[in-house]
């Protein structure tokens, strides 16, 4: 006889460890997704905001997901959202399945499973869970309601308010009432309710599409469905919509073959024991094809430097494996704001002077590639690329800053409060916002804002263009020879760059900018040309420590010992030296 | 059952609740004008509808009053007896339609008067009278533009939309979303006529749009013999051809406040497309190697092509560092061909206007429908004077030769424009608003002794709408009755694939 797991005490319990995993797996690790997310939109508290929503189908799952989406402000308050959504889909599954003879625990938590894949891709923004608990909810009151007519009447009624909140989530579940009347009820009408529930669902979206919504023809039954997913996260997305009609057919043939529903569906040890396996398998397959660490990493190097928090920036760049432009660039951005530029910038991976900056791109660069040029005072390529990524992206709380800050520095006030009363309007960002604005109305408080100062100290005032791939690092030192970041920044691309003969020129006037000593990156590249070009080009106030010669010494015997093959040299002088800048001159990666 | 004396308290209830529903009535709709002291100054309208001069046809100037005041009046009233007063507890004006469009009606001497009255600390004051004024002129019906990002260089959501300027409704005739985010564009009309009119679409579902005789076709302008897709179009009047500029455009980013985006082009020509033959030509002029040629516009009768051209051997000094200077000198002047419509050639060329050998160069020149007047954008160098805070409108006289700056530019870029059909109004693009950005449409009087009026910015029924748009206004253009087309009627040609237009030489 098999045993069976009567105690709804230990269900609950098991239940509530695997919601406790999912919420861990995305508070731990996937913070900087859930932070991204919340970056690359903007929910705004106003009526015109919600207006808009309603110019195409999926109004509700639009508008809530970027309700909730502001909230991932905090990554914790976001995963946590996240486990309530996919809690709500695991109760609504588990109501659906069992009132379609399918009483069992893992076939419910299957579309919790493929929800933790989806969103473990930053493409997945929670409007499209949204949608997808809408598809339930509908579906689970549709099932629930026991007079035939008035379920006749909710759905003709309320399946088109449902694709005017849901937009294209709703069209599964027209597969899904068909199959509950035509599997489930015993209506002698169910055929002719089957072509009426298929003519509404394709006459209410055609309807829609003609007199309310302009909208592409070929989606006006998909849209707002993601459909840029690929390989592991499409079959994903597939699988999410076809797992419960899937079930409920699973159902109906389950329920004529009584000894398997018999054997499968109880809480026996077996089957609790089968289902773990089962458990693992799904965590097994999240976190091997799912999460994507090194993203999460790139995402949260992207964090940091949004915080100004360096230091953790710095950490996180540390475990990342390989090269990662995006994680190169702010690096270096970090290693320059914590001082350390030229004295560890050969310690971390290096890609040449375009490690400085991101290239041009229409794709997410224009989001991440504006803070170089913010940070160097180049305010105008500064409010440039913010624009780009704002409408690139759309509305987004970082572009927004981006331009208000440019603005103010250039004096276009009224620019910066059409920005800052958008601003004004969210949850998290209004404090910023009304300091801003106090700025605008009493522009001598800004002399207390250490940031605008120094941008407004800096403020180009002899025009030149932007460089399509550069940084104009010497035009910004021409117009303001004290922007010690141009200055560095054009001392570290000549480096990244090999040039040696520009840097050994640029580097005379180091004392200039208030250091005391060499840094080490300087120093080991003047050694290495004193030791080739046979000229000494140390700044005058400065020299060379011993201790560097000596290594430098050392360097150059091991770099001798083992010239005659280079694959063997860079292999064995990596060991001791690869975080000096001799070798990066001698081993271009 | 009631009883006879309850019977008539109700009816007695019910006659005094009516008779204060009346007289609340009465008294709401009769808003007197309070005792004030006199204040002397101007009020500060935003926008600035103050001594301008409107069509009798326009949609309510509503606006704001930028005071501080705890209540707000303000009055309407013209000499004919057309008297209303709206209120207002946060300085918002907005203009009942009707009563408004009795004003304007209603007025004998073009001239309507608009008292402005605060509630201060408890004391009623008024500012100076405004006087606004009406011409005779009926402006045409419908504003089409473009509402765009300001455009550095990304795009993501357009449209093109159709404004009926007698009421504040807006209606799109071509969004992005419905052609998979491509670009709309360079959308023109034909003599200011809704049934004839084109625009570009660039990225996916290429080519250009033409909408004539209820009919629409997609065209590839683009052909072996010349540089790229037609560009700047202008409808030859007859409606049977367009002539297009081809451009290699280029574009750069400026790093001092106050300037944001460089255009200019380094290879420019013009083309003519023959609508009824599916060919493109063009003349040795017109494509000159050692010039570039743009921004095409035709003279009413159809016998001139006036268009700007520079000389473009400047552009062979490729060195980065004097780049700025090079292309600083690209300076355009006005000049114009002769066409035979019959034939389909072209003639001589003339000079209309020089101006680069001075610091100037002139931009979209726009002929009125009489033949007389030629409005143009004078900025001190290059093309795209959008983004040139110096561009001003200029008008030449063709009669007497002289060129004048109107009244109606500011310190801020003022562009492109468009006459009305009767060339009696223009509207122009302007970032008098904001200074750098976002561009508004603005209208302005030019009466029949060739003086513009005061321009004022075309009206919202929401006083906060140009504060609240992310968009700029781009491209206006006055269409005398409504384009009977929308995003769903166009869903078709939008996926077609272009026809390839021919080249004939010339």
């Amino acid at each position: 006889m098999i045993r069976q797991i009567n105690s709804k005490n230990i269900r609950y319990i098991l239940i509530g460890i695997l919601f406790v995993i999912y919420f861990l797996y995305f508070a731990l690790l996937n913070p900087y997704h859930i932070h991204y997310l919340e970056q690359s939109q903007l929910f705004i508290w106003s009526l015109d905001f919600l207006k808009e929503k309603f110019s195409l189908p999926g109004v509700f799952a639009d508008y809530s997901g970027s309700f909730f989406t502001q909230l991932f402000y905090s990554s914790w308050v976001g995963a946590f959202i996240y486990t309530l959504n996919a809690f709500a889909v695991f109760i609504l599954s588990l109501y659906i399945f069992k009132r379609h003879n399918l009483n069992n625990v893992i076939i419910s938590f299957v579309p919790v499973w493929l929800l933790a894949i989806l969103q473990s891709s930053e493409l997945f923004t929670f409007n499209q869970a949204i949608g997808f608990l809408l598809l339930l909810s509908f579906f689970a009151l549709y099932i629930t309601v026991k007079k035939t007519s008035n379920r006749y009447i909710l759905f003709f009624a309320g399946w088109p308010v449902l694709y005017i909140l849901a937009g294209g989530f709703s069209v599964p579940v027209i597969v899904l009432c068909i199959l509950h009347e035509l599997l489930f009820r015993k209506e002698k009408k169910r055929y002719i309710i089957t072509v009426l529930y298929v003519i509404t669902g394709v006459l209410i979206p055609y309807l829609c599409a003609r007199l309310i919504f302009y909208i592409q023809p070929d989606k006006i039954f998909t849209y707002p469905v993601i459909s840029e997913l690929h390989s592991l996260f499409l079959y994903a997305l597939i699988l999410l919509f076809a797992w419960t009609p899937a079930m409920l057919l699973a159902g109906f043939f389950i329920d004529k073959a009584k000894s398997l529903k018999n054997r499968l569906l109880p809480w026996s040890i077996i089957n609790v024991a089968a289902g773990i396996v089962i458990i693992v398998l799904m965590a097994f397959v999240i976190y091997k094809r799912a999460y994507n660490k090194m993203a999460d990493m790139m995402l949260g190097v992207d964090h940091y430097a949004q915080r100004a928090d360096w230091d953790k920036l710095l950490k996180l760049s540390d475990r990342y494996p390989g090269y990662n432009t995006l994680v190169i660039y702010y690096t270096n951005l970090a290693l320059y704001k914590s001082g350390k530029l030229m004295d560890r910038m050969f310690c971390y991976p290096q890609i040449s002077s375009q490690g400085l900056r991101l290239k041009w791109q229409r794709n997410l660069n224009l989001f991440f590639g504006g803070e170089v040029f913010s940070r160097l005072a180049y305010n105008n390529e500064s409010i440039h690329w913010a624009f780009e990524a704002l409408v690139a992206k759309g509305l987004n709380p970082r572009s927004l800053k981006k331009l208000t800050v440019g603005c103010i520095v250039n004096g276009n006030y009224d620019i910066a409060q059409k920005y800052l009363s958008l601003l004004n309007k969210t949850l998290f960002y209004r404090k910023w916002a009304q300091l801003h604005i106090r700025y605008l109305s009493d522009p001598d408080l800004m002399g207390k804002d250490h940031e605008l100062s120094e941008y407004r100290d800096l403020r180009v005032n002899t025009n030149f263009f932007s460089a399509v791939n550069g940084l104009n690092l010497q035009d910004l030192l021409e117009n303001h020879p004290e922007n010690k970041m141009a200055y560095e920044y054009l001392l570290a691309s000549l480096l990244l760059d090999r040039n040696l003969d520009g840097f050994a020129s640029t580097v005379q006037n180091l004392k200039y900018y208030g250091y005391k000593t060499m840094p080490l990156h300087i120093e080991e590249a003047l050694i290495f040309y004193y030791f080739y070009e046979n000229r000494n080009m140390v700044p005058e106030g400065y020299s060379f420590k011993q201790e560097n010669i000596d290594r430098f010494n050392d360097y150059a015997g091991a770099y001798t010992a083992y010239r005659n093959d280079r694959k063997v040299a860079a292999y064995e002088l990596r060991k001791k030296y690869g975080n000096t800048y001799w070798y990066y001159l001698q081993f271009p990666q | 059952m009631m009883t006879r004396k309850r019977l008539t308290a109700a009816r007695i209830a019910k006659f005094y609740i009516f008779c204060f529903i009346i007289l609340f009535i009465a008294t709401s709709c009769n808003e007197r004008i309070p005792a004030y002291d006199e204040l002397k100054q101007d009020a500060v309208l935003n926008p600035d509808y103050t001594s301008v001069t409107i069509p009798p046809n326009i949609a309510p100037l509503n606006f704001v009053v930028n005071e501080t005041a705890d209540k707000y009046l303000a009055r309407f009233y013209n000499s004919n007896g057309i008297d209303f007063i709206v209120s207002s507890g946060n300085g918002s004006i907005i203009i009942p339609e009707k009563k408004w469009h009795r004003l304007l009606s209603g007025s004998v001497s073009g001239e309507f008067f608009v008292d402005i009255v605060v509630k201060k600390s408890g004391k009623w004051v008024k500012f100076n009278t405004i006087t606004n004024y009406f011409a005779r002129d009926s402006i045409d019906k419908y504003l089409v533009y473009r509402l765009i990002d300001p455009e550095f260089e990304t795009w993501n959501i357009m449209g093109i939309y159709q404004r009926n300027l007698e009421s504040y409704k807006v209606t799109p005739l071509i969004l992005n979303r419905v052609s998979d985010g491509n670009c709309v564009n360079c959308h023109t009309f034909c003599k200011n006529s809704s049934k004839t009119m084109m625009f570009h679409m660039r990225s996916k579902h290429a080519g250009t749009v033409i909408y004539r005789d209820d009919k629409l076709s997609k065209i590839n302008t683009k052909t072996n013999k010349t540089i790229a897709n037609g560009m700047y179009p202008a409808w030859h009047p007859s409606g049977n051809y367009i002539a297009f500029s081809v451009n290699n455009i280029v574009q750069s980013y400026h790093a001092i406040p106050g300037r944001t985006v460089e255009v200019y082009d380094t290879l420019s020509n013009i083309v003519l497309y023959d609508i009824n033959k599916n060919v493109i030509t063009s003349c040795n002029a017109l494509s000159d190697p050692d010039r570039l040629e743009t921004f095409p516009a035709w003279s009413p009768d159809g016998r001139y092509l006036y268009y700007c051209c520079a000389i473009k051997n400047v552009l062979k000094q490729p060195d980065y560092n004097s780049f700025m200077d090079v292309h600083s000198r690209i300076r355009y002047d006005l000049l114009r061909i002769a066409f035979d419509e019959e034939s389909r050639s072209f003639g001589t060329v003339d000079t209309v206007l020089t101006v680069s050998d001075s610091v100037s160069s002139v931009s979209l020149p726009r002929i009125s429908p009489d033949g007389r007047y030629i409005l143009f954008c004078k900025s001190e160098h290059g093309n795209l004077t959008i983004w040139h805070p110096e561009t001003d409108l200029y008008l030449l006289d063709l009669k007497t030769g002289i060129v004048s700056r109107p009244d109606i530019n500011c310190n801020k870029t003022d562009s492109f424009h468009t006459w009305s059909s009767t060339g009696r109004w223009i509207v122009f693009s302007s970032r008098r608003d904001d200074g750098l950005l976002y561009t508004r449409p603005y209208f302005a009087y030019f009466d029949t002794s060739g003086q513009m009026h005061k321009p004022f910015v075309l009206p919202q029924k929401n006083t906060e709408h140009y504060f609240k748009i992310m968009k700029s206004y781009n491209l206006p253009e006055l269409v005398t009755s409504k384009v009977e087309l929308n995003p769903r009627t166009l869903a078709g040609i939008i996926k077609e694939q272009a026809t390839n237009a021919g080249y004939e030489d010339f």
